[in-house]
């Protein structure tokens, strides 16, 4: 995965979850981080959205299992 | 869709404190009876601003953690609310100009209709509330 795409999701996920130090693995999952629940995912999902210049549709944002699934799903959208 | 603008929503700490702010001004005269939306975990009352409209006082309960972490970064007006005579139509419309679905309630501040907030593709966000 690359560093721009990695680092820009760890940006997006510190803003939205107001915090810092915020440190993402691809297994990390919403029920290990403080805060990340359904309408902060929604938001997490607009701002890669935005960020990314992608777009996502409902089904693939709830099919989503963990970090590394959705790093895997911009870098589809990007090709 | 045909949407009539109801209110602005604004983030604030303390109703009362907010409420008392603008005691004696044009503003609070006939503000409403604080209510608590349970579903949502906020508190509201609407402020009368002209023309039908409203600015909507909101106080997250202390569980609140995605609007107090709003409130700690210093936001304050952060949605727009639209009464819609057809509520899934006007969802339907946003949502195909690329907004999304943030959550589906039913609020006690307006009787027990339907609301619904969507955060557009440009990360402002939109409350529709059913028509009565």
């Amino acid at each position: 995965m690359s560093d721009n795409l990695w680092n820009g999701l760890t940006t997006v996920f510190r803003e939205a979850l107001d915090n810092d130090s915020l440190t993402l693995t691809e297994g990390t999952t919403a029920k290990e981080v403080e805060g990340w629940d359904s309408i902060t995912h929604v938001l997490i999902v607009v701002a890669v959205e935005k960020k990314f210049r992608v777009k996502f549709t409902a089904g693939e944002i709830q099919r989503l299992q963990n970090v590394g699934e959705f790093a895997a799903l911009i870098r589809s959208k990007q090709v | 869709m045909e949407l009539t603008l109801h209110h602005i929503g604004c983030l604030v700490e303390d109703m009362a404190a907010a409420l008392e702010t603008y005691a004696g001004t044009p503003l609070a005269t006939g503000a409403s009876a604080p209510v608590a939306v349970s579903s949502q975990k906020v508190r509201v009352c609407f402020l009368p601003a002209g023309n039908g409209t409203f600015i909507e006082f909101v106080e997250p309960e202390p569980d609140n953690a995605f609007l107090l972490r709003m409130l700690r970064r210093g936001t304050s007006y952060y949605h727009v609310g639209y009464m819609c005579a057809d509520l899934d139509k006007s969802v339907q419309a946003l949502v195909t100009a690329g907004a999304h679905e943030l959550t589906r309630f039913q609020s006690e501040a307006f009787g027990g209709r339907y609301c619904v907030f969507l955060i557009t593709a440009q990360q402002q966000m939109i409350e529709l509330i059913e028509a009565a």
